[in-house]
Protein backbone atom coordinates (compact mmCIF):
# COMPACT_ATOMS: atom_id res chain seq x y z
CA UNK A 1 0.00 0.00 0.00
CA UNK A 2 2.50 2.20 0.90
CA UNK A 3 4.71 1.55 -1.92
CA UNK A 4 1.93 2.56 -4.38
CA UNK A 5 1.73 5.67 -2.55
CA UNK A 6 5.51 6.45 -3.19
CA UNK A 7 5.51 5.24 -6.85
CA UNK A 8 2.24 7.38 -7.60
CA UNK A 9 3.92 10.08 -5.58
CA UNK A 10 7.41 9.85 -7.40
CA UNK A 11 5.35 9.62 -10.62
CA UNK A 12 3.66 13.12 -9.70
CA UNK A 13 6.85 14.58 -8.94
CA UNK A 14 8.30 13.80 -11.99
CA UNK A 15 5.55 15.07 -14.13
CA UNK A 16 5.28 18.33 -11.98
CA UNK A 17 9.33 18.29 -12.76
CA UNK A 18 9.28 17.58 -16.55
CA UNK A 19 5.70 20.69 -16.56
CA UNK A 20 8.13 23.18 -14.47
CA UNK A 21 10.91 22.72 -17.26
CA UNK A 22 8.94 22.87 -20.30
CA UNK A 23 7.11 25.76 -18.92
CA UNK A 24 10.21 27.61 -18.00
CA UNK A 25 11.87 26.64 -21.39
CA UNK A 26 9.25 28.42 -22.90
CA UNK A 27 9.18 31.12 -20.81
CA UNK A 28 12.66 32.36 -21.59
CA UNK A 29 12.53 31.33 -25.05
CA UNK A 30 9.62 33.71 -26.19
CA UNK A 31 10.75 36.31 -23.49
CA UNK A 32 14.29 36.31 -25.08
CA UNK A 33 12.63 35.95 -28.53
CA UNK A 34 10.87 39.99 -27.58
CA UNK A 35 14.33 41.25 -27.54
CA UNK A 36 15.29 40.40 -31.22
CA UNK A 37 13.08 43.12 -32.72
CA UNK A 38 13.38 45.60 -29.90
CA UNK A 39 16.64 47.41 -31.29
CA UNK A 40 16.63 49.68 -34.16
CA UNK A 41 13.69 48.89 -37.06
CA UNK A 42 12.90 45.87 -35.63
CA UNK A 43 12.80 44.43 -39.30
CA UNK A 44 16.08 42.34 -40.12
CA UNK A 45 17.00 40.26 -43.30
CA UNK A 46 17.73 36.58 -41.50
CA UNK A 47 19.18 33.54 -42.82
CA UNK A 48 20.06 31.03 -41.47
CA UNK A 49 22.65 28.32 -43.74
CA UNK A 50 24.46 26.71 -40.66
CA UNK A 51 21.78 26.38 -38.46
CA UNK A 52 23.55 27.60 -35.45
CA UNK A 53 20.69 30.46 -34.96
CA UNK A 54 22.85 33.23 -35.89
CA UNK A 55 22.30 35.82 -39.17
CA UNK A 56 24.23 34.36 -41.99
CA UNK A 57 22.96 37.29 -44.02
CA UNK A 58 25.87 38.35 -46.58
CA UNK A 59 25.18 42.09 -46.35
CA UNK A 60 25.37 41.83 -42.87
CA UNK A 61 28.28 39.85 -42.62
CA UNK A 62 29.67 41.79 -44.81
CA UNK A 63 28.92 45.37 -43.18
CA UNK A 64 30.64 43.31 -39.77
CA UNK A 65 27.12 44.48 -37.86
CA UNK A 66 26.41 40.88 -36.55
CA UNK A 67 24.87 41.28 -33.21
CA UNK A 68 26.89 40.19 -30.57
CA UNK A 69 29.81 40.32 -31.40
CA UNK A 70 32.14 41.43 -28.70
CA UNK A 71 34.01 44.83 -29.55
CA UNK A 72 37.35 43.63 -27.75
CA UNK A 73 37.67 40.55 -29.88
CA UNK A 74 39.78 40.37 -33.06
CA UNK A 75 37.33 39.73 -36.04
CA UNK A 76 39.92 37.13 -36.80
CA UNK A 77 39.51 34.97 -34.10
CA UNK A 78 35.83 35.73 -33.94
CA UNK A 79 35.40 34.10 -37.67
CA UNK A 80 37.54 30.77 -36.08
CA UNK A 81 35.56 30.58 -33.66
CA UNK A 82 32.19 30.95 -34.77
CA UNK A 83 32.99 30.49 -38.49
CA UNK A 84 31.17 34.06 -38.71
CA UNK A 85 32.33 36.79 -41.20
CA UNK A 86 31.87 38.77 -38.28
CA UNK A 87 34.25 42.33 -38.94
CA UNK A 88 36.48 41.19 -41.29
CA UNK A 89 37.49 44.36 -43.30
CA UNK A 90 36.32 44.79 -47.03
CA UNK A 91 39.22 46.35 -47.69
CA UNK A 92 41.37 43.49 -46.52
CA UNK A 93 42.74 41.98 -49.70
CA UNK A 94 44.70 39.14 -48.61
CA UNK A 95 43.95 35.50 -50.55
CA UNK A 96 43.04 33.84 -46.94
CA UNK A 97 41.00 36.72 -46.22
CA UNK A 98 39.06 36.77 -49.83
CA UNK A 99 38.90 32.89 -49.34
CA UNK A 100 36.95 33.46 -45.90
CA UNK A 101 34.45 35.13 -47.58
CA UNK A 102 33.98 32.86 -50.23
CA UNK A 103 33.70 29.95 -47.77
CA UNK A 104 31.43 32.12 -45.64
CA UNK A 105 29.17 31.90 -48.95
CA UNK A 106 29.09 27.85 -49.40
CA UNK A 107 29.08 27.46 -45.52
CA UNK A 108 25.49 25.08 -45.93
CA UNK A 109 27.31 23.05 -48.47
CA UNK A 110 30.14 22.21 -46.14
CA UNK A 111 27.78 21.28 -43.39
CA UNK A 112 25.46 18.70 -45.06
CA UNK A 113 24.19 15.62 -42.98
CA UNK A 114 25.10 12.71 -45.41
CA UNK A 115 26.95 11.23 -43.13
CA UNK A 116 26.13 7.00 -42.36
CA UNK A 117 25.79 8.40 -38.78
CA UNK A 118 23.56 10.76 -36.93
CA UNK A 119 26.18 12.08 -34.52
CA UNK A 120 29.21 13.53 -36.44
CA UNK A 121 29.38 16.96 -35.76
CA UNK A 122 27.69 16.76 -32.48
CA UNK A 123 29.58 17.98 -29.60
CA UNK A 124 33.28 17.04 -28.80
CA UNK A 125 32.73 14.01 -29.60
CA UNK A 126 34.62 11.60 -27.18
CA UNK A 127 36.81 13.63 -26.45
CA UNK A 128 39.86 11.40 -28.05
CA UNK A 129 41.49 13.04 -31.51
CA UNK A 130 38.06 13.46 -32.50
CA UNK A 131 36.68 16.96 -30.28
CA UNK A 132 36.50 20.28 -32.01
CA UNK A 133 40.44 21.28 -31.67
CA UNK A 134 41.01 18.15 -33.33
CA UNK A 135 38.33 17.87 -35.80
CA UNK A 136 39.30 16.39 -38.97
CA UNK A 137 40.55 13.30 -37.86
CA UNK A 138 39.36 10.00 -38.49
CA UNK A 139 39.69 7.62 -35.09
CA UNK A 140 38.91 3.82 -36.29
CA UNK A 141 36.64 4.29 -38.91
CA UNK A 142 34.86 7.08 -37.69
CA UNK A 143 35.87 10.99 -39.41
CA UNK A 144 35.09 14.08 -39.02
CA UNK A 145 35.20 16.05 -42.26
CA UNK A 146 38.00 19.23 -42.34
CA UNK B 1 49.22 28.43 -39.56
CA UNK B 2 47.76 26.62 -36.88
CA UNK B 3 48.93 24.90 -33.82
CA UNK B 4 46.49 23.54 -31.51
CA UNK B 5 47.43 21.20 -28.32
CA UNK B 6 44.86 19.34 -25.90
CA UNK B 7 44.81 17.14 -22.79
CA UNK B 8 42.14 15.56 -21.14
CA UNK B 9 40.59 12.88 -19.49
CA UNK B 10 38.31 10.39 -20.62
CA UNK B 11 36.48 7.79 -17.64
CA UNK B 12 35.69 5.25 -20.77
CA UNK B 13 38.14 5.43 -23.90
CA UNK B 14 36.45 2.57 -25.84
CA UNK B 15 32.87 3.82 -25.18
CA UNK B 16 32.37 -0.08 -24.18
CA UNK B 17 31.35 -1.70 -20.90
CA UNK B 18 35.01 -2.20 -20.10
CA UNK B 19 35.09 1.49 -19.15
CA UNK B 20 38.73 1.78 -19.59
CA UNK B 21 39.84 5.26 -17.95
CA UNK B 22 42.59 7.41 -19.66
CA UNK B 23 44.10 10.10 -20.02
CA UNK B 24 45.40 11.82 -23.46
CA UNK B 25 47.02 14.52 -24.59
CA UNK B 26 47.25 15.63 -28.20
CA UNK B 27 48.99 18.24 -30.83
CA UNK B 28 48.11 19.23 -34.01
CA UNK B 29 49.49 21.47 -36.81
CA UNK B 30 47.82 22.88 -39.96
CA UNK B 31 49.40 25.03 -42.41
CA UNK B 32 46.89 26.58 -44.48
CA UNK B 33 48.31 27.93 -48.01
CA UNK B 34 45.94 30.07 -50.52
CA UNK B 35 47.65 30.37 -54.25
CA UNK B 36 44.83 32.35 -54.86
CA UNK B 37 41.67 33.81 -53.38
CA UNK B 38 39.34 30.86 -54.38
CA UNK B 39 41.80 28.16 -53.55
CA UNK B 40 42.70 26.74 -50.21
CA UNK B 41 45.82 23.76 -50.11
CA UNK B 42 45.81 22.59 -46.34
CA UNK B 43 48.61 19.95 -44.72
CA UNK B 44 48.05 19.23 -41.18
CA UNK B 45 49.42 16.46 -38.65
CA UNK B 46 48.22 15.46 -35.30
CA UNK B 47 49.85 13.11 -32.18
CA UNK B 48 47.87 11.52 -29.67
CA UNK B 49 49.11 10.16 -26.68
CA UNK B 50 47.75 8.23 -24.45
CA UNK B 51 48.33 8.04 -21.19
CA UNK B 52 47.48 4.46 -19.69
CA UNK B 53 47.28 2.43 -23.13
CA UNK B 54 50.47 4.31 -24.36
CA UNK B 55 50.60 1.49 -27.43
CA UNK B 56 47.49 3.22 -28.97
CA UNK B 57 49.16 6.63 -29.36
CA UNK B 58 49.14 7.23 -32.93
CA UNK B 59 50.18 10.21 -35.68
CA UNK B 60 47.73 11.55 -38.24
CA UNK B 61 49.41 13.15 -41.55
CA UNK B 62 46.63 14.61 -44.07
CA UNK B 63 46.11 17.40 -46.85
CA UNK B 64 43.61 18.86 -48.41
CA UNK B 65 42.37 21.29 -51.07
CA UNK B 66 39.06 23.42 -50.89
CA UNK B 67 38.45 25.51 -54.53
CA UNK B 68 34.87 27.80 -54.98
CA UNK B 69 34.70 28.59 -59.00
CA UNK B 70 32.14 31.07 -58.09
CA UNK B 71 31.90 34.37 -57.09
CA UNK B 72 31.14 35.41 -53.53
CA UNK B 73 28.25 37.26 -54.34
CA UNK B 74 26.54 35.21 -56.79
CA UNK B 75 23.68 33.28 -56.80
CA UNK B 76 25.64 30.50 -57.55
CA UNK B 77 27.80 28.65 -55.37
CA UNK B 78 30.10 26.08 -56.18
CA UNK B 79 32.56 24.41 -53.77
CA UNK B 80 34.93 21.17 -54.98
CA UNK B 81 36.68 19.79 -52.03
CA UNK B 82 39.32 16.77 -51.84
CA UNK B 83 41.45 15.12 -48.70
CA UNK B 84 43.35 12.87 -47.79
CA UNK B 85 44.59 11.23 -44.53
CA UNK B 86 46.64 8.54 -42.89
CA UNK B 87 46.94 6.99 -39.33
CA UNK B 88 49.77 4.99 -37.74
CA UNK B 89 49.46 3.24 -34.58
CA UNK B 90 52.66 1.73 -32.80
CA UNK B 91 53.36 -1.59 -33.52
CA UNK B 92 51.30 -3.23 -31.23
CA UNK B 93 48.06 -1.77 -32.74
CA UNK B 94 49.30 -1.66 -36.49
CA UNK B 95 46.13 -3.54 -37.44
CA UNK B 96 44.75 -0.21 -36.90
CA UNK B 97 46.61 1.78 -39.60
CA UNK B 98 43.96 3.95 -42.02
CA UNK B 99 43.98 6.18 -44.98
CA UNK B 100 40.99 8.07 -46.15
CA UNK B 101 40.07 9.81 -49.47
CA UNK B 102 37.39 11.89 -49.88
CA UNK B 103 36.57 14.34 -52.20
CA UNK B 104 32.84 16.21 -52.71
CA UNK B 105 31.25 18.75 -55.47
CA UNK B 106 28.91 20.67 -54.06
CA UNK B 107 26.30 23.33 -56.00
CA UNK B 108 24.45 25.78 -53.73
CA UNK B 109 21.59 28.32 -55.27
CA UNK B 110 19.44 31.38 -53.75
CA UNK B 111 16.46 31.28 -55.74
CA UNK B 112 15.27 33.90 -53.06
CA UNK B 113 16.89 35.89 -50.36
CA UNK B 114 15.28 33.54 -48.10
CA UNK B 115 15.22 30.39 -49.75
CA UNK B 116 18.60 28.42 -50.54
CA UNK B 117 18.50 25.16 -52.65
CA UNK B 118 21.67 22.74 -52.39
CA UNK B 119 22.67 19.62 -53.70
CA UNK B 120 26.32 17.65 -53.96
CA UNK B 121 27.86 14.07 -53.21
CA UNK B 122 30.71 13.33 -51.80
CA UNK B 123 33.08 10.19 -52.15
CA UNK B 124 34.83 8.29 -49.06
CA UNK B 125 37.17 5.46 -49.15
CA UNK B 126 38.36 3.94 -45.92
CA UNK B 127 41.37 1.55 -46.15
CA UNK B 128 42.98 -0.43 -43.55
CA UNK B 129 46.49 -0.86 -44.33
CA UNK B 130 47.21 -4.01 -42.41
CA UNK B 131 43.45 -5.73 -42.24
CA UNK B 132 41.15 -7.22 -44.58
CA UNK B 133 37.46 -6.64 -44.60
CA UNK B 134 36.75 -3.66 -42.69
CA UNK B 135 37.20 -1.20 -45.45
CA UNK B 136 34.31 0.85 -47.28
CA UNK B 137 33.68 3.16 -50.61
CA UNK B 138 31.07 5.27 -49.85
CA UNK B 139 29.23 7.73 -52.16
CA UNK B 140 26.73 9.87 -50.76
CA UNK B 141 24.62 11.84 -52.47
CA UNK B 142 22.16 15.27 -50.84
CA UNK B 143 19.73 17.63 -51.67
CA UNK B 144 18.36 20.20 -49.13
CA UNK B 145 16.53 23.79 -49.11
CA UNK B 146 16.73 25.79 -46.23
CA UNK B 147 13.82 28.25 -45.46
CA UNK B 148 13.63 31.77 -43.86
CA UNK B 149 9.89 31.65 -42.19
CA UNK B 150 8.45 34.83 -40.82
CA UNK B 151 10.05 36.06 -37.06
CA UNK B 152 13.69 34.74 -37.79
CA UNK B 153 12.61 31.23 -37.99
CA UNK B 154 14.25 29.16 -40.11
CA UNK B 155 13.51 25.33 -41.55
CA UNK B 156 16.16 23.28 -43.11
CA UNK B 157 15.49 20.17 -44.95
CA UNK B 158 17.74 17.85 -46.28
CA UNK B 159 17.48 14.27 -47.84
CA UNK B 160 19.30 12.03 -49.88
CA UNK B 161 20.86 8.42 -50.66
CA UNK B 162 24.25 6.93 -50.14
CA UNK B 163 25.99 3.72 -50.89
CA UNK B 164 28.27 1.73 -49.67
CA UNK B 165 30.77 -0.76 -51.11
CA UNK B 166 32.23 -3.39 -48.06
CA UNK B 167 32.62 -6.76 -47.07
CA UNK B 168 30.57 -8.87 -45.25
CA UNK B 169 30.50 -12.77 -44.42
CA UNK B 170 28.77 -14.69 -47.20
CA UNK B 171 25.59 -15.66 -46.34
CA UNK B 172 25.78 -19.36 -46.06
CA UNK B 173 28.36 -18.76 -42.95
CA UNK B 174 26.39 -19.43 -39.90
CA UNK B 175 28.94 -19.75 -37.25
CA UNK B 176 32.61 -19.31 -36.52
CA UNK B 177 34.61 -21.28 -33.96
CA UNK B 178 36.29 -19.87 -31.50
CA UNK B 179 40.33 -19.89 -32.59
CA UNK B 180 43.22 -21.80 -30.72
CA UNK B 181 45.77 -19.20 -29.68
CA UNK B 182 48.23 -20.84 -31.36
CA UNK B 183 46.09 -21.09 -34.56
CA UNK B 184 44.87 -17.40 -34.46
CA UNK B 185 46.75 -16.56 -37.89
CA UNK B 186 45.74 -19.59 -39.83
CA UNK B 187 41.81 -18.81 -38.60
CA UNK B 188 42.16 -15.36 -39.50
CA UNK B 189 43.50 -16.29 -42.95
CA UNK B 190 39.96 -18.30 -42.94
CA UNK B 191 38.06 -15.92 -41.96
CA UNK B 192 38.79 -13.71 -44.29
CA UNK B 193 38.30 -16.55 -47.21
CA UNK B 194 34.45 -16.00 -45.86
CA UNK B 195 34.15 -12.73 -46.85
CA UNK B 196 32.40 -11.43 -49.86
CA UNK B 197 31.73 -7.90 -51.43
CA UNK B 198 28.11 -6.01 -50.88
CA UNK B 199 26.61 -2.78 -51.22
CA UNK B 200 24.73 -1.31 -48.32
CA UNK B 201 22.41 1.62 -49.30
CA UNK B 202 20.70 4.67 -46.73
CA UNK B 203 18.39 7.00 -47.46
CA UNK B 204 17.78 9.71 -45.06
CA UNK B 205 15.80 12.76 -44.36
CA UNK B 206 16.81 15.65 -42.04
CA UNK B 207 14.55 18.63 -41.12
CA UNK B 208 16.13 21.21 -38.88
CA UNK B 209 14.48 24.37 -37.32
CA UNK B 210 16.84 27.30 -35.93
CA UNK B 211 16.56 30.64 -34.84
CA UNK B 212 17.70 32.88 -32.24
CA UNK B 213 16.88 33.58 -29.25
CA UNK B 214 17.57 37.08 -28.12
CA UNK B 215 20.53 38.61 -29.98
CA UNK B 216 23.12 36.99 -28.34
CA UNK B 217 22.00 33.42 -28.56
CA UNK B 218 20.89 31.11 -31.37
CA UNK B 219 19.23 27.71 -31.11
CA UNK B 220 18.74 24.82 -33.31
CA UNK B 221 16.57 21.23 -32.84
CA UNK B 222 17.57 18.69 -36.01
CA UNK B 223 15.99 15.45 -36.52
CA UNK B 224 17.45 12.71 -39.10
CA UNK B 225 15.75 9.68 -39.85
CA UNK B 226 18.11 7.11 -41.69
CA UNK B 227 17.28 3.79 -43.29
CA UNK B 228 19.24 0.89 -44.55
CA UNK B 229 18.13 -1.58 -46.64
CA UNK B 230 19.82 -5.10 -47.54
CA UNK B 231 21.03 -5.06 -44.36
CA UNK B 232 19.20 -7.10 -41.59
CA UNK B 233 20.76 -10.19 -41.65
CA UNK B 234 23.98 -9.32 -42.85
CA UNK B 235 26.81 -9.71 -40.92
CA UNK B 236 30.65 -8.44 -40.82
CA UNK B 237 34.38 -8.85 -39.49
CA UNK B 238 35.31 -6.22 -36.83
CA UNK B 239 38.49 -6.12 -34.87
CA UNK B 240 37.64 -3.76 -32.42
CA UNK B 241 34.92 -2.41 -30.06
CA UNK B 242 33.88 1.34 -29.63
CA UNK B 243 35.60 4.29 -31.33
CA UNK B 244 38.11 2.48 -33.05
CA UNK B 245 36.04 -0.39 -34.40
CA UNK B 246 35.49 0.48 -38.49
CA UNK B 247 31.52 -0.43 -37.73
CA UNK B 248 30.54 2.42 -35.10
CA UNK B 249 30.08 4.96 -37.50
CA UNK B 250 27.58 3.01 -39.20
CA UNK B 251 23.86 3.07 -37.83
CA UNK B 252 20.53 3.71 -39.11
CA UNK B 253 17.64 4.79 -37.06
CA UNK B 254 16.22 7.86 -35.67
CA UNK B 255 18.10 10.55 -33.86
CA UNK B 256 17.06 13.95 -32.21
CA UNK B 257 19.51 16.96 -30.58
CA UNK B 258 19.44 20.38 -29.63
CA UNK B 259 22.36 22.72 -29.45
CA UNK B 260 22.36 26.09 -28.19
CA UNK B 261 25.07 29.10 -28.77
CA UNK B 262 25.71 31.43 -26.67
CA UNK B 263 28.07 34.82 -26.54
CA UNK B 264 26.32 36.55 -23.87
CA UNK B 265 29.41 35.39 -21.45
CA UNK B 266 31.43 38.28 -22.60
CA UNK B 267 33.97 37.38 -25.01
CA UNK B 268 33.21 33.88 -24.55
CA UNK B 269 31.10 31.82 -27.35
CA UNK B 270 29.70 28.79 -25.10
CA UNK B 271 27.40 26.12 -26.79
CA UNK B 272 25.87 22.92 -25.52
CA UNK B 273 23.12 20.19 -26.35
CA UNK B 274 21.60 17.35 -25.93
CA UNK B 275 20.78 14.82 -28.33
CA UNK B 276 19.33 11.06 -28.10
CA UNK B 277 19.96 8.67 -30.78
CA UNK B 278 18.38 4.95 -32.28
CA UNK B 279 20.91 3.06 -33.56
CA UNK B 280 20.74 -0.59 -35.35
CA UNK B 281 24.01 -1.63 -36.05
CA UNK B 282 25.71 -4.17 -38.23
CA UNK B 283 26.34 -7.62 -36.53
CA UNK B 284 29.67 -7.39 -35.72
CA UNK B 285 31.85 -10.66 -35.74
CA UNK B 286 34.59 -8.93 -32.93
CA UNK B 287 37.73 -10.59 -33.31
CA UNK B 288 39.92 -10.67 -30.42
CA UNK B 289 37.12 -8.98 -28.23
CA UNK B 290 34.85 -12.30 -28.73
CA UNK B 291 35.14 -14.21 -31.11
CA UNK B 292 31.24 -15.70 -31.59
CA UNK B 293 29.69 -18.32 -33.04
CA UNK B 294 26.45 -16.85 -32.71
CA UNK B 295 26.25 -13.38 -33.71
CA UNK B 296 23.38 -10.87 -32.40
CA UNK B 297 21.66 -7.96 -33.16
CA UNK B 298 22.85 -4.31 -31.69
CA UNK B 299 20.49 -1.99 -31.28
CA UNK B 300 21.78 0.98 -28.92
CA UNK B 301 19.80 3.93 -27.75
CA UNK B 302 22.00 6.47 -26.77
CA UNK B 303 21.93 10.07 -24.96
CA UNK B 304 24.33 12.73 -25.42
CA UNK B 305 24.92 15.99 -23.68
CA UNK B 306 28.04 18.57 -23.82
CA UNK B 307 28.77 21.89 -22.88
CA UNK B 308 31.85 24.11 -24.72
CA UNK B 309 33.30 27.04 -23.71
CA UNK B 310 35.71 29.23 -26.30
CA UNK B 311 37.30 32.60 -25.49
CA UNK B 312 39.56 33.62 -28.17
CA UNK B 313 42.43 36.10 -27.91
CA UNK B 314 44.82 38.58 -29.73
CA UNK B 315 48.05 38.05 -28.73
CA UNK B 316 48.93 40.79 -31.06
CA UNK B 317 51.68 40.47 -34.75
CA UNK B 318 48.46 38.78 -36.30
CA UNK B 319 48.66 35.89 -33.46
CA UNK B 320 45.75 34.52 -32.09
CA UNK B 321 44.67 32.45 -29.43
CA UNK B 322 41.51 30.36 -28.78
CA UNK B 323 41.43 28.74 -25.33
CA UNK B 324 38.76 25.31 -24.85
CA UNK B 325 37.34 23.67 -22.41
CA UNK B 326 34.61 21.07 -23.07
CA UNK B 327 32.76 18.41 -21.54
CA UNK B 328 30.42 15.41 -22.31
CA UNK B 329 28.47 12.95 -21.16
CA UNK B 330 27.26 10.02 -22.70
CA UNK B 331 24.87 7.32 -21.68
CA UNK B 332 24.27 4.23 -23.82
CA UNK B 333 22.13 1.25 -23.62
CA UNK B 334 22.53 -1.69 -25.69
CA UNK B 335 20.73 -5.09 -26.98
CA UNK B 336 24.97 -6.27 -25.82
CA UNK B 337 26.07 -6.26 -22.65
CA UNK B 338 29.35 -5.41 -23.75
CA UNK B 339 28.10 -1.53 -24.47
CA UNK B 340 25.80 -0.82 -21.92
CA UNK B 341 27.89 1.92 -20.41
CA UNK B 342 28.66 5.51 -19.77
CA UNK B 343 31.10 8.45 -19.93
CA UNK B 344 32.40 11.11 -18.86
CA UNK B 345 34.69 12.94 -20.91
CA UNK B 346 36.88 16.78 -19.73
CA UNK B 347 39.11 18.07 -22.21
CA UNK B 348 41.21 21.61 -22.20
CA UNK B 349 43.01 22.81 -25.03
CA UNK B 350 44.05 25.96 -27.13
CA UNK B 351 44.68 26.67 -30.53
CA UNK B 352 47.08 29.69 -31.69
CA UNK B 353 47.00 30.61 -35.14
CA UNK B 354 48.84 33.19 -36.89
Amino acid sequence: MSYCRKATSVKLISKVTISASLITFLALFFALSFDLTAGDSGVREFVDLDGDGFNDFPQDAFRGDRQGASPDSSSVALFHVDNELSNIPEAESLNSSEFDRHLFSARALANNRCSLDSDVGFGPGNGIGSGIILSGCCVGGVCRPY
Amino acid sequence: MEVATNGGYTGNMLSDSSKIENSYSAIKAAVNFYPHSKTELNLNSDYTYYGKMFNLSNLLCGAGIKYIPTDKNSRLTILVNAAFAARFYRTQFESFNNTNYDAGLSVGFKAEDNIHLRTGLAYNSLQYTNFNGADKNTLKLFAGINLTLPWSNSLDLESGFASMGYRRFGDTVTSILKPLEDKINTQESYVRSLLVDDNLHSIYISPRFSRPIGSKTGFNITYTYRKFSNFGDKFVNGFSTGFLSPWASVYDGQAISMNIKTLILNGFTVTGGAGYWDKNFFKTVENGIYYMVKVKARKDSQSRFYLNFQRPFVLGSGITAEPVVQFDYTHNNSTLTLYKYSSLNISAGITFRL
